[in-house]
């Protein structure tokens, strides 16, 4: 397999002169994101940069016991950045959104790699990780819509969701509407990039596949093969974040915990 | 141990800066026919709130069937007591879809869809029968309030606790909707109301909540 035409040095400089564009946008219409914009840029490049240094190496490793913590430790940072991007108590959420991730990354990993791909070694590194780390990256998104969903729209609405209860409701009965609500919101993104993939973008995989040689046939197999794991991963996340947060979240009296939104979006 | 039906004792509450209510102490009784008056923001609200356990007071003690009301004993409150909330805001269902939410739930499935017992209260309640079909949001405040009354009566049971039930009925229908909560010998009744008709029936004990 051929690898893809490498980038230059002076390649990359002329990429970087792509993002002065923004910068001036931002300055002479006075955005005010001028700091934000060089410090995401250059934080991207400095992380990938530091991706391929330890990318490099746990493939050459490739010890699974390495790999499994490697991947300990990207759930981990994954349930950190769901649970403060959602406006959620880390204290209350930190653990079960973890354990959650944890759950379901690691069965459709396995599940994709064994039953997909028919892997020997369902742990290589190359593997293991980089389809991790994709199907973690894609989870993150409909995760921290659907908790922020569930919990901010019963914030929202806590006039209706008491009046139930005070009419019999028990606590899952109540809160089933907002838990449909979420789900919809989260898995609603990845259903409409699987309608619109092909047409409207080339998906970043399949088009990495292709520049690095791969025909297109096999590229839309993984392809479609990665969607469908997204999917059902985002389903099964966003559920299990829910169940396992729902009883601790609210007190005795079914009514939600005052301290359970870090931040007040009503 | 009296035989109260709801014991308050000593209950303050507050609501951020307002004391809402210092040391209040009334027992309810099987039958009683209860209308708490008082100024708008006094707390009357709240009283109900307190009784069904979606607030909590500060401190005092609020007992149900002589049982401390926690965490446990909240939850039979809930499916034997009838609420009927003041500006109700129910999401978008329609009158059906509510209906059959809440007799959907497991502490009202006994219940059933009683069709006979719903036409016969929605012609004494003057509501249209096409009315079940309307979404909730879409209805006028009087007949959300009938709506309401209707599904609280739906749920068979025989306390009620009454918001303002009747601020945005019309003259025959507000005497009639009073006449049948506080003539039913068995139900016990809690009634929010500025309205002058509940209290001048002359059938229910008057509690008027003072600013403390």
């Amino acid at each position: 397999m051929n690898g893809p035409l490498d980038i230059t040095l002076w390649g990359m400089a002329a990429a970087a002169l792509l993002i002065l564009v923004p910068l001036a946008v931002s300055f002479y219409l006075k955005l005010g994101l001028t700091r934000t914009m060089l410090f995401s840029a250059l934080r991207m490049a400095v992380q990938l940069v530091f991706m391929a240094f330890y990318l490099s190496f746990l493939f050459k490793l490739d010890n699974h016991w390495v790999n499994a913590g490697w991947m300990a430790v990207m759930l981990a940072v994954a349930a950190g950045t769901v649970v403060k991007r959602s406006g959620l108590s880390a204290r209350l959420f930190a653990l079960p959104v973890f354990a959650s991730l944890v759950f379901s990354v690691s069965l459709t990993l396995l599940y994709f790699n064994a039953m997909i791909l028919h892997l020997d070694q369902v742990l290589a590194a190359r593997y293991f990780l980089v389809i991790g780390g994709m199907l973690l990256g894609n989870s993150l998104r409909g995760n921290v819509i659907g908790l922020s969903s569930f919990y901010q729209s019963i914030q929202r609405n806590e006039a209706r969701y008491l009046t139930h209860i005070s009419l019999g409701a028990s606590l899952s009965e109540a809160t089933v509407p907002y838990l449909r609500q979420a789900l919809k919101a989260s898995l609603n993104p990845t259903m409409a990039s699987m309608a619109t993939m092909g047409i409207v973008w080339l998906p970043g995989m399949m088009t990495g596949q292709m520049l690095g040689g791969t025909n297109p046939m096999a590229a839309i197999k993984y392809q479609v093969a990665i969607m469908f794991s997204i999917f059902m991963l985002g389903c099964s996340t966003i559920l299990l974040s829910i169940f396992l947060t729902r009883r601790r979240s609210f007190d005795g009296y079914g009514r939600l915990k005052a301290h359970v939104l870090t931040r007040d979006e009503s | 141990m009296s035989d109260a039906l709801f014991t308050l004792r000593e209950i303050d509450l507050r609501f951020g800066e307002r004391q809402l209510l210092r040391g209040f102490s009334r027992e309810i009784h099987h039958g009683d026919k209860i209308v708490v008056e008082g100024k708008s923001g006094i707390g009357k609200s709240s009283l109900l709130r307190l009784m069904i356990g979606t607030a909590c007071p500060d401190s005092g003690e609020i007992r149900y069937r002589g049982k401390r009301l926690n965490r446990h004993t909240v939850w039979q409150v809930r499916q034997e007591v009838a609420m009927v909330d003041q500006e109700p805001d129910l999401g978008d269902l329609t009158v059906k879809a509510l209906y059959l939410t809440v007799l959907g739930y497991k502490a009202n499935r006994h219940l059933g869809w009683d069709a006979e017992q719903i036409h016969r209260e929605m012609t004494w309640l003057e509501l249209p029968e096409n009315i079940l079909t309307e979404p909730f949001p879409k209805l006028s405040g009087g007949e959300k309030q009938r709506v309401l009354i209707l599904l609280a009566l739906m749920l068979k049971r025989d306390t009620f606790f009454l918001d303002e039930i009747t601020a945005a009925l019309d003259g025959g229908l507000k005497k009639k909707v009073i006449d049948r909560f506080l003539n039913h010998p068995s139900w016990t009744v809690v009634a929010v109301s500025h309205d002058p008709g509940w209290a001048a029936s002359g059938r229910a004990q008057l509690w008027t909540l003072e600013a403390v």
